[in-house]
């Protein structure tokens, strides 16, 4: 009923195709699988210390009663309604006609998604990677962009996917995540995808991260560091360049 | 009824960004059982839905991660959204339905996950933008140009495979 009609076709084998399954059966899963997780340490918090959750209040009254399994359960049933509970809570319609709503004005940003300790280390990790020159060496398996490549032939294989034109002012020298095979977290880099480039101006690195807006670590730098990071936004994506320089040069090169 | 009003675009936005559907549920719950250790990070009053649908984009991608890597490691095709039938289907129906799942494969994953958003849960905009933490014209946009592209692929020659489309 929302597609054009000449998608209808599509959209009808997509519905046919892709109806979702069974969800009773995976809501009965998820209570059972958070039964089990939860049985073990709750018997262990028992012993250990007082639970801090509310629903140990409960368990606690009745502390003369045996305890194991019994009150492991009776935790566990009820982290299971809770978030049965929690999981039933209806979707708040939107409101259709505020299309191009600012981002910020629609989310309020009720819940971080990485706590601001996780933004100070992703900052130091790229503080670190940076001042210690470290390389985003490629392996036989890794996607090895030569010096100035053609943009058509970089790794990304998906459409739509920012690529650095290089060859002009700075020279990709390495590239992790993405589509590469490799994960950026191994090379000691909080990013989804991470180019490593260099200017050609002057030779000095900087690091091109390529993050979706639910990836993004928002690194703070730690104090004193030399680095400073850019941000900029391509399409969906949010990319920002840590760099020595006052201005990025880098993003002024990214493309979809 | 309404968690599974939920779960159905849980399970929408992990197969739009892994691609596999089989993979979607498991994704689930994994993230279901994720946020059940995490729920003092839930505000309460606000949407529930995007609130999960963060785990649930977080294991997807890294799931579609992994899958890339073993991808290119054994050099085989992609994960993909239906079962790989041992002989062509030859019913025009089902022959039409493998090559929509085929061009849904060479879409992005946000194209993806708006699309399928869309189309199977039947969301608004604002939700599908909610949801996926990114403006609503934005998600109007990755849908959009996911039906233009399907469209593209799978219209002049609807017989053939998109991939032979393309070339």
């Amino acid at each position: 009923m929302n597609d054009p009609g000449e998608f209808d076709p599509i959209a009808a084998s997509l519905r046919r195709q892709l109806s979702p399954p069974d969800l009773g059966a995976l809501e009965q899963r998820i209570a059972e699988a958070a039964a089990l997780q939860e049985v073990e340490p709750q018997v262990e918090a028992q012993i250990e210390a007082p639970a801090i959750e509310p629903d140990s209040v409960v368990v606690e009254l009745d502390a003369d009663r045996p305890r194991g399994w019994t009150v492991g359960f009776a935790v566990a049933f009820a982290a299971a309604a809770a978030i049965v509970l929690l999981l039933a809570r209806p979707w708040e319609q939107a409101e259709p006609s505020q299309l191009d709503t600012p981002l910020i004005a629609k989310t309020p940003q009720p819940h971080e998604v990485v706590p601001p300790s996780s933004a100070d280390r992703a900052g130091f990790q790229l503080h670190t990677f940076l001042s210690r020159g470290e390389t985003l060496s490629a392996d036989e398996t890794d996607c090895k962009p030569p010096e100035a490549p053609d943009p058509m032939e970089q790794c990304s294989v998906e459409g739509g996917e920012p690529t650095l034109i290089t060859g002009r002012g700075v020279i990709q020298l390495g590239e992790c995540g993405g589509s590469t095979g490799t994960d950026c977290g191994d090379f000691g880099l909080p990013a989804d995808r991470a180019l490593l480039v260099s200017y050609a101006s002057t030779g000095e690195q900087a690091i091109v991260c390529i993050e979706r807006a639910w990836t993004d670590p928002h690194p703070k730098l730690p104090p004193g560091s030399p680095y400073n990071i850019h941000r900029a936004e391509l399409a969906e994506f949010i990319l920002y360049e840590v760099t020595r320089l006052e201005h990025p040069q880098a993003l002024e090169f990214m493309r979809l | 009824m309404l968690f599974q009003a939920s779960s159905r675009v849980l399970w929408c936005v992990a197969v739009g960004v892994v691609g596999d559907r089989e993979q979607g549920e498991d994704i689930v719950q994994e993230a279901a059982l994720l946020a059940l250790g995490k729920l003092e990070t839930f505000r309460p009053g606000s949407s529930f839905p995007a609130w999960m649908g963060q785990y649930v984009r977080y294991l997807a991608l890294n799931q579609r991660r992994k899958s890339l890597r073993r991808q290119r490691a054994l050099d085989t095709d992609g994960p993909s959204l239906v079962p790989q039938a041992p002989k062509p289907p030859q019913d025009p129906q089902a022959m039409f339905d493998r090559n929509v799942a085929q061009a849904l494969a060479t879409l992005s994953e946000s194209q993806r996950t708006c699309l399928l958003l869309k189309t199977v849960v039947e969301l608004e905009y604002g939700e599908i933008a909610e949801l996926l933490e990114m403006p609503s014209g934005t998600a109007m946009s990755h849908v959009s140009r996911a039906r233009a592209k399907m469209r593209s692929l799978l219209e002049p020659k609807s017989d053939t495979s998109p991939k032979e489309a393309v070339q």
